[in-house]
């Protein structure tokens, strides 16, 4: 079984899977069929959060040997949240490489592994976006203010939104 | 291979979790691990990608359901059930070559390294010592630096002397270089504190103040800061960027020029104009840059076409040496075929790839360097021949003949297609030494530059003693002599004023005598002595000393570091925290200052771990040798081998005395939780208090005072130990009692101790509690006695809050209760036994003091603390007293540093405080220490006593029996009563005494349990009885197994004891050392020796002993493996384990004696060492020659075994297989 071309493969039944039954809230497909390593996908803010209502679109882009490797995550514009850094890329544990992590925040199970898939990254990154996770946070501007002064974070967040939707 | 695949239909709806794609008749879908639904099947080919990938040294196993993955060789249809014999001797060559060089490799590392510097360091101190001395040592260059400062006894060559004094020398430095590796680690790991501690930018800032830096300064770097930025930008800049990112420069340096204006200092514009000069050239070396880059670009891309042609051309030889030339023609015919395929692969591939080379270059772009990258691109070639080649050779061969084989083991499927076997193909049999070479690069050792290694170690040796021994030693040197010069001079003159003051004196008075005597005086007592001693010392005449070697040395550094300390001062006296220190001086100053605080921390905290911990075991060791002997000698001297080594001596002493410490602390930590009121110990710093910062205190008080403070409780422990220790042992000692000393070396004590002292500490827990309730009811008593219960345990006793005077001694004696209602004064009371019948009278005093409420109270609250109040905490005296009597008491530190301290919890209680406080707590430590003697004393003697009997009759009957097998008469006292401590009883009777107070313990519970619940029915009486028998004989048989262990336990032991320790310890040691000493020797082997035996074999059997004593079920099973089998195992190991220590031992003994055939010192040691000699004669050789063949067999059989396979697997395997998981299957 040659290696190459696994990736274009996975990808390729990924999307279709995808497509034939997405879950709420999620869409998701290559920017372009020639090139199946860098996906556009759009985000719906989860009900019952700030974000709710708005729509973020975000770019994935895939390593050569995924699904050996974890893709990459990035919110085009970058949103205000605890977990995504200032230039709109995500951390999450779900994400980051497998191994055991050197700080030792992230079990080895929680990180990278090829059973996971582009479905349940964006379910994970919902689920980040209701449930940010101050522990291991990433903009620590979001952090703080999440923390200290949970209404002013969330008028923030809602007024972005209102913002990006033209409001 | 067809078992593990699936079933086809069943893989259609399946799916691999990693590729997503399903398994195929050549590619399997397998179930290695317990993961069930979407995520079940895996290829082999995507788990080993994900395996190499996840790259981690664990076995491999399933990131989600962690099943290890099972793989199992597959093996090619031809493979032999033997491997050929050549391929077994090549192999076993290979490894032996190996072994050696890995042998001769430790060897070096070891000479090299573990022996040869310490050597080399004394060889280089000695030769500075020959600089320096100007003269030899002893008669000879060579010989003074082989012995150095040792004396050389009789001939300096003798191999013997050689030996010895190269051993103390190697010893001697090994110590040296130790401790000063631990000193700078020591003072390195204290640097890191100090530079880290808050308090010591605090102290830099008062000192000198903040540094600030001047606007020109600051805007200097700003400019810096962007250049930098360009610098690290320009890599990936290209003309287009350089454009925008200069106006960002300029939009930044406008900004500047805005910071500029508003620092309103100095000549900006010429600033500005050189920033803008700076970033015009920068531009346009970033233009030239990007050209430069877009060229190497073109270059390189034209480099990769050729590169990939001359890759095509070469694919038909790929792998031409794996194959042999039967394989080459169908290849080659496969390879038109391949061919094809490759084109369209290659167009695939380009967009991945030639982007990937993309990124590739961006790295290396700024210089581009023809060799590196045409390197780079033959790697890259190498790789991709690699990869395609293979999997079109597996293509082709798949297309070719019909096999399963995996693509990457192609080589493999082909000899197994071929039927040959494969030693017989030249081609593949590994080329020599391909073994050695493969793990020679993987080993760390073996990679390891010996040479370099030993060179860097004497270089920095070297370097070492030269800067921190030679110079020093040299300039000191010169400075003493300019000393003495000087002095010399001015003790010559002032001779000369003295005679002519006291002549002329003389000549004036006329008649004084005294002062012609003061003159000689101090010319006789005082300069008479300092000039010789400096001529002796400047003309070197007196042998040399390692005083006269220090002497300059420590001046040099003493004179270094008191010019620091000058330094520091003069600049801390020009700076204020409103006039900083700037610039070098700055920087010189902040590292001066790190390495005094550092020196100073270094000093304080090696006092009070090592100084104050080693005193501390020098006087426990003195006031407890009594225990031991009533020798006046102190223990350790006693030790040979400790006696010899001052550092060893130090080692025991520091540790005793740090054990001290550590069960004190344990003492004062379990009295502060459980007893006392929180906030009595606030002066002992308790280990949870968040203020207790070690490393910061050390830092930030004054070094007198911190040496008092220690000096004070130095003072405190010596009393403690002293009195507390010494009192009991020093009577004991001087009446002579019988009590001591101890005897620890009795026969059985550690055996006992290994047994019982794990039963006492596992109920350590029981111990503890009781143990604690004693303590509190001992404090209770005391601080009653003392009438401290208000002070010590809190709460209110009113009672205590005066004394009771009596009408009359008979008053007192019928013990007359007062009316503790109505208190009166002493008049008062006087007037009232004179006026009515009241025989006690309850007379008030004292006061009512505020105290600290918890032990973390702060430092600064602690002084206003302490003061009398009333009842309703107002002051009784004004508030400026109460300030005054603060600052007595307590004088502040030099640095205030209670403002930075983490918590501060400023509560206070009031409490009661009786007159002749300090007499009363004196009082009450000296109760408290009544209860300490009562509490260990007579706990040891009780134990004694209820030890004694058991240990004298079972120690009786195994000397009986030791006696009886080995034929030598061993004198033995029993005296089952007697006062006499002995090791053995004590630790039995503890352990007697632990389950006492155990069955206490549940028996109170119980008790408890009973008065809330209602016993529920027993069973009937004669089930009672059958239970109670079963139960019995369960004991009984289990018992009468323990003991049967035991004793074959304890035979074999003590045979091993008396035979390979006792007896050569006799020979050898008999003469060399006391009694004592040899006895502590002899029980510290003996307690080695048991610690493998019988300590094993007692906590493999715990578990069980416990069931079996209570009755429970035993299973036979169980003690077969647990308690036979080892035995038996024992009697196989021992006898080798005897023959060894008896062989050294008759080896040295029969030196001399004229036996020269072997077999006969063999069966004269049979018949000498034997317990039952007629019987060991014949079985211990013959036990011992089936137990060495039995080992060499089993090793060797097992060696070839381990080397066939691997062998096998390298030569005739196909390739691993993953197994399924078996739990899957049964889902199916």
């Amino acid at each position: 079984m040659p290696p190459k071309g696994t990736a274009q493969r996975r990808l390729l039944k990924e999307y279709q899977q995808l497509t034939k039954d997405a879950p709420e809230g999620i869409v998701a497909g290559p920017v372009s069929e020639d090139n199946l390593f860098v996906w556009d996908c759009l985000l719906e803010g989860p009900e019952g959060t700030p974000y709710e209502n708005g729509v973020f679109p975000a770019r994935l882009v895939f390593p050569s040997d995924y699904p050996l490797s974890p893709p990459k995550l990035t919110f085009t514009p970058a949103i205000l949240h605890p977990n995504i850094y200032a230039n709109g890329e995500v951390c999450i544990s779900i994400l980051h490489p497998p191994g055991e992590d050197p700080n030792q925040y992230e079990r080895a199970e929680e990180r990278w592994s090829p059973v996971q898939n582009v479905e349940k990254i964006l379910l994970s990154v919902m689920s980040m976006l209701s449930e940010p996770n101050v522990e291991s946070g990433a903009n620590i501007d979001a952090c703080k203010l999440w923390r200290d002064d949970r209404k002013a974070f969330e008028e923030q967040v809602r007024s972005d939104v209102r913002k990006s939707l033209g409001l | 291979m067809s078992e593990q695949t699936v079933d086809s239909s069943h893989t259609e709806l399946h799916t691999c979790r990693i590729c997503q794609g399903e398994g195929t008749p050549e590619d399997p879908l397998f179930y290695p691990c317990k993961c069930r639904g979407s995520i079940k099947y895996i290829h082999q080919f995507c788990l080993e990608e994900w395996l190499n990938h996840s790259g981690r040294n664990k076995k491999p196993a399933c990131d989600i359901c962690k099943t290890e993955y099972n793989f199992k060789t597959v093996y090619a249809e031809n493979t032999p059930d033997r491997v050929p014999i050549t391929l077994l001797l090549r192999k076993l060559r290979d490894s032996s070559v190996y072994f050696l060089s890995y042998a001769f490799q430790l060897g070096a590392l070891f000479f090299g390294c573990i022996l040869q510097i310490p050597l080399f360091w004394a060889f280089c101190t000695r030769f500075i010592n020959w600089i320096i001395d100007r003269k030899t040592i002893h008669s000879d260059f060579f010989v003074s630096m082989i012995y150095g400062d040792n004396p050389v006894v009789g001939d300096p060559y003798d191999t013997q002397n050689l030996f010895e004094n190269l051993l103390s020398t190697y010893v001697s430095s090994l110590t040296a270089i130790l401790a000063i590796i631990a000193i700078f680690l020591f003072l390195y790991i204290e640097h890191e504190w100090v530079s880290k501690d808050p308090g010591f930018k605090k102290l830099i800032k008062k000192k000198i103040g903040e540094e600030h830096r001047s606007s020109n300064e600051w805007i200097q770097r700003a400019v810096d800061r962007i250049g930098q930025r360009q610098m690290n930008d320009g890599a990936d800049a290209r003309q287009v960027d350089i454009d925008r990112r200069l106006e960002d420069n300029l939009r930044n340096l406008a900004n500047l020029n805005r910071i500029i204006e508003m620092q309103n200092r100095g000549d900006r514009e010429e600033i500005i104009a050189d920033a803008v000069r700076m970033l015009a050239e920068r531009r346009e070396e970033f233009a030239q840059r990007a050209l430069q880059q877009e060229g190497a670009e073109r270059q390189q891309r034209r480099r990769l076409e050729r590169a990939d042609r001359h890759n095509r051309n070469r694919m038909n030889f790929a792998d031409r040496h794996f194959v042999n030339d039967v394989m080459q023609e169908q290849l080659r015919n496969a390879m038109a075929a391949a061919g094809e395929q490759e084109e369209n692969d290659d167009s695939e591939e380009d967009p991945d790839f030639v982007p990937h080379s993309d990124n590739e270059l961006d790295f290396d772009d700024s210089e581009p360097e023809d060799d590196h990258i045409l390197n780079e691109m033959n790697h890259r070639d190498m790789d991709f021949d690699d990869d395609s080649g293979s999997d079109i050779d597996g293509e082709a061969f798949d297309n070719l003949v019909d096999n399963n084989a995996h693509a990457g083991n192609v080589v493999q499927a082909n000899g197994a297609l071929l039927g040959q076997p494969f030693p017989q193909d030249q081609n593949l049999l590994p080329e020599e030494g391909e073994f050695i070479e493969d793990i020679l690069d993987q080993d760390f050792i073996m990679s390891l530059p010996v040479l370099w290694i030993i060179a860097a170690a004497d270089v920095i040796i070297i370097t070492f003693l030269i800067l921190a021994y030679f110079f020093p030693f040299v300039i000191g040197k010169f400075v003493l002599s300019t000393c003495y010069f000087t002095v010399a001079l001015s003790s010559k003159v002032s001779l000369k004023i003295l005679n002519v003051f006291s002549l002329s004196h003389y000549l004036i008075a006329g008649y004084n005598n005294l002062n012609p005597s003061l003159t000689s005086l101090i010319e006789g007592q005082v300069i008479k002595p300092l000039l010789s001693f400096f001529e002796a010392y400047s003309s070197g005449d007196s042998p040399p000393s390692n005083f006269e070697r220090l002497t300059p040395v420590i001046t040099y550094f003493a004179i270094v570091h008191s010019s620091i300390l000058l330094f520091l001062k003069l600049k801390t006296q020009e700076h204020s925290p409103r006039n900083p220190l700037k610039g070098t001086q700055r920087k010189i100053f902040v590292t001066l200052f790190d390495l005094v605080c550092t020196l100073k921390i270094f000093l304080i905290l090696g006092i009070e771990l090592v100084v104050f911990p080693s005193y501390c075991g020098l006087l426990l060791e003195f006031v407890l040798t009594p225990l031991f002997s009533y020798d006046l000698k102190l223990l350790s001297s006693k030790i040979d081998v400790i006696s010899k080594f001052i550092f060893l001596r130090l080692a025991v002493n520091w540790g005793i005395g740090t054990t001290y410490m550590f069960f004190f602390a344990l003492f004062v930590g379990m009295t502060r939780r459980f007893i006392l009121r929180p906030g009595v110990l606030f002066f002992i710093r308790s280990p949870e208090d968040p203020n207790a910062r070690i490393v910061h205190d050390a830092l930030v008080r004054s070094l007198r005072l911190q040496l008092s403070r220690i000096g004070l409780s130095g003072l405190i422990y010596t009393l403690f130990i002293l009195i507390g220790f010494g009192v009991v042992t020093l009577t004991l000692k001087s009446i002579q009692s019988e009590i001591l000393p101890i005897d620890i070396f009795s026969l059985g004590f550690f055996l006992n101790l290994a047994i019982f002292g794990t039963m006492i500490r596992s109920n350590k827990e029981l111990l503890t509690k009781y143990v604690r309730q004693y303590w509190s009811r001992a404090f209770k008593i005391a601080s009653a006695k003392s009438r401290l219960s208000s002070f010590i345990l809190g709460g209110s006793n009113p009672k205590e809050r005066g004394y009771v005077v009596y009408k009359d001694i008979i008053a007192w004696l019928r013990g007359a209760k007062p009316d503790y209602t109505s208190p009166k004064s002493k008049i008062e009371a006087a007037e009232l036994f004179k006026t009515t019948n009241i025989q006690a009278i309850f007379v008030p005093d004292g006061n009512l003091v505020r105290a600290p409420r918890s032990d973390t109270v702060s430092r600064k609250f602690v002084r206003k603390l302490f003061i009398p109040v009333t009842k309703d905490d107002i002051p009784l005296k004004t508030a400026e007293e109460v300030h005054r009597y603060e600052n007595a008491k307590h004088p502040l530190d030099e640095f205030d540093d209670s403002e930075d301290e983490l918590t501060t919890t400023n509560q206070y209680e009031i409490v009661y405080r009786p007159p002749m406080f300090g007499a009363r707590v004196i009082l009450l430590v000296a109760i408290l220490w009544i209860f300490a003697v009562i509490l260990i004393t007579g706990g040891t003697m009780v134990s004694n006593l209820i030890g004694k009997p058991i240990v004298s009759i079972s120690d009786s009957v195994l000397i009986h029996f030791l006696s009886w097998a080995s034929g030598i008469e061993i004198q033995h006292s029993v005296s089952i009563f007697s006062l006499k401590l002995e090791g053995s009883s004590i630790v039995l009777g503890m352990a007697i005494i632990t389950e006492i107070v155990k069955r206490y313990d549940q028996y109170i519970i119980n008790k408890h349990l009973a008065e809330n619940e209602e016993r529920r029915a027993g069973p009937s009486f004669a089930q009672k009885v059958i239970t109670f028998l079963i139960g019995i004989s369960y004991r009984a048989g289990g018992a009468a197994l323990i003991t049967a262990n035991c004793i074959f336990n304890m035979a074999w032991i003590s045979l091993i004891l008396s035979l390979c320790v006792n007896r050569p310890m006799n020979y050898y040691l008999k003469d060399s050392i006391t009694e004592e000493a040899f006895s502590l020797v002899r029980s510290v082997l003996n307690l080695v020796c048991l610690s493998i035996t019988i300590q094993p074999s007692f906590t493999r059997t715990k578990r069980k002993l416990i069931p079996i004593l209570t009755g429970q079920d035993i299973d036979l099973n169980d003690l077969m493996t647990d308690l036979l089998i080892p035995t038996l195992k024992k009697l196989m190991i021992y006898p080798g384990l005897v023959w060894g220590f008896q062989a050294l031992f008759a080896y040295h003994r029969l030196e001399n004696v004229s036996i020269h055939s072997y077999i006969e010192i063999f069966i004269s040691l049979i018949r000498e060492t034997a317990p039952v000699p007629k019987i060991m004669i014949l079985i211990h050789p013959i036990v011992l020659f089936t137990h060495v063949i039995y080992k060499i067999w089993v090793i060797s059989t097992a060696y070839f075994r381990e080397l066939q396979n691997e062998l096998k697997k390298k030569y005739y395997s196909k390739g691993q297989t993953l197994q399924n998981s078996m739990e899957n299957e049964e889902s199916l």
